[in-house]
């Protein structure tokens, strides 16, 4: 038996041709595999919305899935972040993955819904729908504070001033009266401006002499105002953070962050690497294991090399439908693997052991078999990837994928080599023994 | 004669204790587990965080755990894992899904003890988060167990030989389960993959001996059994030799956890197979020559 022979066989041309489109495609494709973010590193997301979507608010407005995966996608750009995408899954969660590892800050981002109030005494001036332009935040030169400055419509701005004087009148001060602004500025019994951020209170500041005067005695309502956060460094952390939430508007329902996880690039690629060299080393040992066994290569070899050509034909696929592989996944593919290293030993059992029966026989008993375990594997992973439990999607997949390549395409690959090895060499022998 | 030849042509029935009192027990300690709330469970079902940093440096792991557990206030366990390569990681179990200010806090008690902030890995898992987790867990079980016998009593359309395999792949589950809990080894996301795993690979070996000795009758039942012995064990055997090196090469939780349960379900298959089940099938077989 040549290997041209076994090259000749259907079967094994079909392995073969499977194998290089694999191969090809993973050529092509780039990077050639996409790694989930726990073996590439990066870090992921997991968001619950308050309530499922889309979801008619108490005031008669619809918020929809596509609209907050817009606002958050707004504030991830705001924040700088590259590379993330927001999958929502089902209809009260979303998935957010990206490059970086440090999760914290998007995190708090996303758990601000950013609904801002501004108040003076216990009146609202204005909302945070009313601001019309927000620029980026900035250290103040003269107070040396971190802010961000907005402009509001005209009609918020008047209402501002309507709303500044109102209190002033509270307070027991006639506005007309008053001539000294800079003392008011600092008189205790004036009401400060108090700008509240999702119910917290993120700064309080009186309102300046300068901007009594317009309102009092020019009567006008200046449009520009400022939202200052401190002096530290986390004032400056936390102004960038009200800049994007402003600019990307507030969130029109409340969002829980429920899981967040984040790998380091390197520990991730240590994670890739061991697997890969943990899948190596599992295939020689098995070898190992098959040779103690049967004691010929002649069964060795096709059954590591089918179980390599499954290994690369599950990554072709998944390199072509562009699955991210996380370590899940490749938990199912060297499950997959497993189930067809099992097989191919059922295949060599009925051929080489029951002697007794005619080839196809013995190939039809050992695919009875065979089909039995491959209905029942896929029966007990539809579960898992219907209710797609995200995390272990990949898993389910990559399993379901491997095993039934393996039945389709490599196990009767290998049946057939198998076949041609044993069952012609008895024919030859036989052919030996006559002359 | 060799072993197994002695070994098969004794009254297998009289071993079947050994498989019935395993069930009996597993399903005594998985049943006690559960409703004490004693079963390990990962921060993957009951919400947590598991942070993973560079090692760093011999004795100080408790320390680590201190300084934490003094800073946030809850309580923190650690636990070293090491690859083949001479790779150590830290891996710091939190008994709280940590918000982000406490993250940070977490991660500068860290860089105290020269761990770079940015080389920490993180896994923060809300309680509800967790809980929906197992529920859909639980599901995922149920339900891939009831296709997996669905499957089987179709295939082979006898209830006997049916049942049995159905009942050697849950006694297969629930035996595994117990000694994890035994072992103090966690429910996680790995463990449940490799349970789900387990449902397939346990039936792999039924089918290959209810099809050997059913299916295709030739030879005497005994002969039929030796054979798919063989065969069986030698699958078992490659499996099982395929995990112990995915568990000592790998240094990812998930695939160390995939990997070391599903050894135990093998050594525990092998057992309900090749003595509960070949039992059930010889008195099942036998009856019927008779009948």
């Amino acid at each position: 038996m040549s290997y041209e022979e076994i090259l000749k066989i259907r079967r094994v041309q079909l392995l073969l041709a499977l194998v290089t489109l694999s191969l090809l495609t993973m050529y092509v494709q780039d990077p050639p595999l996409s790694l989930g973010w726990d073996l590439s590193g990066g870090s992921e997301l997991k968001v619950k919305t308050e309530h499922p979507l889309p979801y008619v608010t108490p005031d008669g407005s619809t918020v929809t899935m596509e609209l907050v995966v817009q606002i958050l996608e707004k504030r991830l750009n705001g924040l700088g972040i590259k590379d993330f995408s927001i999958s929502p899954w089902g209809k009260q969660y979303l998935i957010i993955d990206f490059a970086g590892t440090d999760p914290e800050q998007a995190r708090e981002l996303i758990e601000r819904q950013g609904k801002l109030v501004v108040k003076v005494g216990n009146r609202t001036a204005f909302t945070g729908a009313e601001l019309v332009r927000i620029a980026p935040y900035t250290k103040s030169l003269s107070t040396g504070k971190w802010q961000v400055p907005f402009t509001v419509s005209e009609e918020a701005a008047k209402r501002f001033r309507e709303v500044a004087l109102l209190a002033l009148r509270d307070a027991g001060i006639a506005p007309e009266n008053v001539t000294n602004f800079e003392a008011l500025a600092r008189d205790p019994r004036v009401p400060w401006v108090e700008m509240y951020l999702d119910d917290v209170l993120v700064n309080s500041a009186p309102i300046g002499g300068s901007l009594w005067q317009e309102f009092i005695v020019a009567g006008k309502a200046p449009r520009d105002l400022v939202l200052e956060t401190g002096s530290d460094e986390e004032a400056e952390a936390e102004a960038k953070s009200v800049e994007v939430v402003l600019r990307s508007g507030a969130l029109p329902i409340k969002l829980e962050v429920i899981s967040v996880s984040s790998v380091p690039p390197e520990l991730g690629m240590q994670f890739a690497r061991n697997a890969a060299i943990a899948g190596f080393f599992a295939i020689v040992s098995v070898a190992l294991v098959v040779f103690l066994r049967y004691r010929r290569a002649g069964v060795v070899l096709p059954i590591i090399g089918t179980g390599i050509s499954e290994v690369i034909i599950i990554l072709g696929l998944a390199s072509l439908i562009r699955w991210d592989l996380d370590l899940p996944a490749i938990a199912g593919i060297i499950a997959a693997v497993g189930t067809g290293v099992d097989d191919q030993i059922v295949i060599t059992d009925e051929v080489l052991l029951q002697r007794g029966y005619s080839m196809r026989s013995r190939i039809k008993r050992a695919f009875f078999i065979i089909f039995s375990a491959w209905f029942t594997t896929v029966a007990a992973m539809m579960p898992l990837f219907m209710i797609g439990m995200a995390a272990l999607k990949g898993f389910a997949l990559t399993t379901i994928m491997g095993v039934t390549i393996g039945v389709l395409v490599t196990r009767p690959a290998y049946a057939r080599i198998v076949e041609h090895l044993f069952g012609k060499t008895k024919k030859a022998k036989r052919r030996k023994r006559k002359r | 004669m060799s072993k197994l030849d002695e070994f098969l042509a004794m009254d297998i029935r009289k071993f079947m204790v050994l498989p019935v009192a395993m069930l009996i027990a597993g399903i005594a300690v998985v049943v006690t587990g559960y409703t004490s709330g004693t079963l390990p469970m990962s921060i993957d079902f009951k919400g947590g965080t598991l942070l993973i940093a560079p090692y760093p440096g011999e004795g100080l792991e408790e320390k680590v755990a201190e300084q934490l557990a003094a800073e946030l206030g809850y309580e923190v366990k650690t636990r070293v894992v090491s690859d083949a390569f001479g790779n150590r990681e830290l891996e710091i179990f939190i008994n709280s899904a940590l918000s982000s200010t406490e993250m940070k806090r977490a991660r500068k008690a860290l860089s105290g003890f020269g761990i770079p902030e940015d080389s920490v890995a993180s896994d923060i898992i809300s309680p509800s988060l967790g809980e929906a987790f197992f529920r859909q867990a639980i599901y995922a079980m149920i339900f891939a167990f009831a296709f997996m016998a669905l499957t089987i009593f179709l295939r082979f359309r006898t209830f006997v030989p049916s049942f049995a395999v159905v009942l050697s792949a849950f006694s297969d589950i629930v035996v595994t389960l117990a000694v994890m809990s035994l072992l103090g080894i966690e429910l996680s996301k790995g463990s449940l993959l490799a349970l789900l795993l387990l449902i397939g690979y346990s039936v792999d070996t039924d089918i290959l001996l209810t099809t050997r000795v059913l299916v295709h009758r030739e030879g005497d039942l005994v002969a039929r059994i030796k054979r798919a012995m063989e065969t069986g064990l030698t699958m078992s055997i490659t499996t099982f030799t395929a995990m112990f090196v995915l568990y000592v090469v790998s240094n990812s939780k998930v695939l160390d956890d995939v990997a070391l349960v599903i050894m135990i379900g093998m050594l525990v298959d092998i057992i309900n197979t090749w003595i509960q089940n070949v039992g059930i099938l010889r008195w099942y077989v036998e009856r019927r020559a008779r009948a």
